[in-house]
């Protein structure tokens, strides 16, 4: 891929450009860490934190809050959960109130109720509505 | 159309598996009395796909959960037999209508978890291609 670094003229904004033919996985995270740096902002204890998508397991919403799971702390996050669907595309729906981190997934499993469970790496279980399932097999190419 | 064709595929699993289960007991029983049969399981499947796929939007994940859905699908079968074409019900007929809900419900489930298993067999392979070494 070529990269141009330009000096804007002197009342232009400063402006990243991406021209592409085909929008693949690796462009698509640069697209989302351009536009979000990685980071989400988490309150806990009174205490606002910087958050990494890369510690974040699951983004859950809990009456109409919406919370952010690390490996053992939970962040309020003070976005509705439509708005973190984009977040990262490692980041997929999964049910009606729970995105997950794909790269957090250890394996998932069929249940007896059609749905599948995953089995995250530091081994809770999230499960995956059936009607979601379609989208994971896109996202992973399957 | 999601819900449509989540209702037709349940539709078709459970109604094939209702048709394995009574032609079984066609077999031993010699009964001929097959286009009424063939009404009844129509309507027992539509009946019952759509108690299960009520059942299954909601979070049953607890054994009472199964245990209720399959209570609720005896129930639909017995009420509709009653009410369709039987004048009496005896306790063997009672059993022979719970052990054959339970086998279609074993048969119904069990071949949807191995086709789910099949998919999320494939889904864990790309998991681990895409994520495994993180």
């Amino acid at each position: 891929m070529k990269i141009t670094i330009e000096t804007p003229k002197d009342n232009e904004e400063d402006e990243i450009i991406i021209r592409y033919h085909n929008l693949d996985q690796q462009l698509l995270d640069l697209i989302y860490t351009l536009n979000n740096n990685n980071n989400l902002i988490g309150y806990i204890d009174n205490k606002i934190v910087k958050l990494s998508l890369k510690d974040i397991y699951y983004i859950e919403s809990v009456d109409n809050k919406t919370f952010a799971y690390t490996l053992n702390r939970v962040y309020e996050i003070k976005k509705k959960l439509y708005e973190l669907e984009n977040i990262h595309s490692d980041f997929l729906r999964i049910s009606k109130n729970t995105i997950i981190n794909l790269s957090k997934i250890d394996y998932i499993k069929p249940l007896f109720n059609a749905k599948f469970e995953a089995v995250l790496k530091n081994n809770e279980k999230i499960i995956i509505s059936r009607q979601y399932v379609k989208a994971l097999k896109e996202k992973l190419e399957v | 159309m999601k819900k449509i064709r989540e209702c037709i595929k349940w539709f078709l699993y459970i109604t094939s598996c209702i048709l394995i289960v009574r032609g079984g007991i066609y077999y031993f029983t010699g009964d001929i009395n097959i286009s009424k049969a063939i009404l009844d399981i129509i309507i027992m499947g539509i009946l019952t796909t759509l108690v299960t796929m009520f059942i299954f939007s909601i979070d049953i994940d607890s054994h009472w959960g199964y245990l209720i859905h399959y209570v609720l699908l005896i129930i639909i079968v017995l009420l509709y037999l009653e009410w369709n074409q039987w004048p009496h019900i005896d306790l063997n007929e009672i059993v022979i209508i719970i052990v054959a809900v339970a086998i279609v419900y074993l048969l119904v489930l069990g071949s949807y978890y191995l086709i789910d298993a099949r998919e999320a067999k494939e889904i864990n392979e790309k998991l681990k291609d895409k994520y495994g070494n993180k």
